[in-house]
């Protein structure tokens, strides 16, 4: 498909056609789905996250720029989307201190391992979203903040207070990390 | 190995790997399902739009009361 033909059926999104937005799902649903499984940590989460990103980004069509990039808008709402899911699943697990779904993996310390699962699952949403893409997926600070839509700035004092807060909680469960 | 590398080794250790093998099924029906969902009006909206049209009607001074709450 030539630029121009690319263009033109995020117009045609743009102007609320259905047929042309199945083809932008079915060409980005796959990387919107690898972003967000990477934020979430689960994939069935994160396929409640896709449906509701594309979802948003139907509803707000009107706000799309056509001669934009479409993957670069739809990461962004996702990473919102995976967002909300985060707080939302913080909200309903509460302070609860084990997470069955969350088994240590084999070849760590099981005592350790839940450890920092514990005192990350502690962070706040936002700090968990910065500290998963820039510590565990090695995101480049630029692409982070693309996607949450921040200051480069913002997102490197982000991963600095999710780091001081985890040695923290840490240094209180008795691991030095 | 420095501190924050340390930190970083240990995350990675302690989070279930990110399994990014794609969906597990075709989510375009519940994409298309909910847009239709979000623009079909329920007889009780409608039943409540005529509701607080014919009241406005009757008593235009209501509009304020109703501004003030939207």
């Amino acid at each position: 498909m030539t630029e121009s033909e690319d263009r033109e059926l995020r117009e045609r999104f743009v102007r609320g056609d259905p047929v042309a937005f199945e083809s932008l799902f079915r060409r980005h649903e796959a990387e919107v789905f690898r972003w967000v499984v990477r934020i979430v940590r689960d994939a069935g989460a994160a396929e409640d996250v896709l449906v509701e990103a594309f979802l948003r980004a139907y509803r707000g069509r009107a706000r799309f720029d056509p001669f934009r990039s479409f993957g670069a808008w739809m990461r962004r709402i996702a990473t919102n989307a995976a967002l909300d899911q985060l707080r939302t699943a913080r909200r309903e697990a509460g302070w609860s201190t084990t997470d069955e779904r969350t088994p240590a993996p084999a070849g760590s310390d099981p005592g350790v391992a839940e450890s920092v699962a514990l005192a990350f699952r502690k962070l706040p949403p936002k700090l968990q979203v910065v500290a998963t893409l820039a510590l565990v997926e090695e995101q480049p600070y630029a692409e982070i903040a693309d996607a949450l839509g921040l200051p480069v700035g913002t997102v490197k004092s982000r991963v600095f207070r999710a780091i001081r807060r985890l040695r923290s909680e840490l240094t209180a469960l008795g691991i030095r990390p | 190995m420095n501190d924050d590398e340390r930190l970083a080794h240990l995350l990675r250790a302690a989070l279930r790997p990110a399994d990014s093998a794609g969906p597990s099924r075709d989510l375009w029906p519940s994409v298309a399902n909910r847009m239709e969902a979000r623009v079909r009006l329920s007889w009780l909206d409608v039943g409540v739009a005529a509701a607080v049209a014919v009241a406005l009607l009757m008593r235009p001074a209501w509009l304020w009361l109703l501004a003030y709450h939207l």
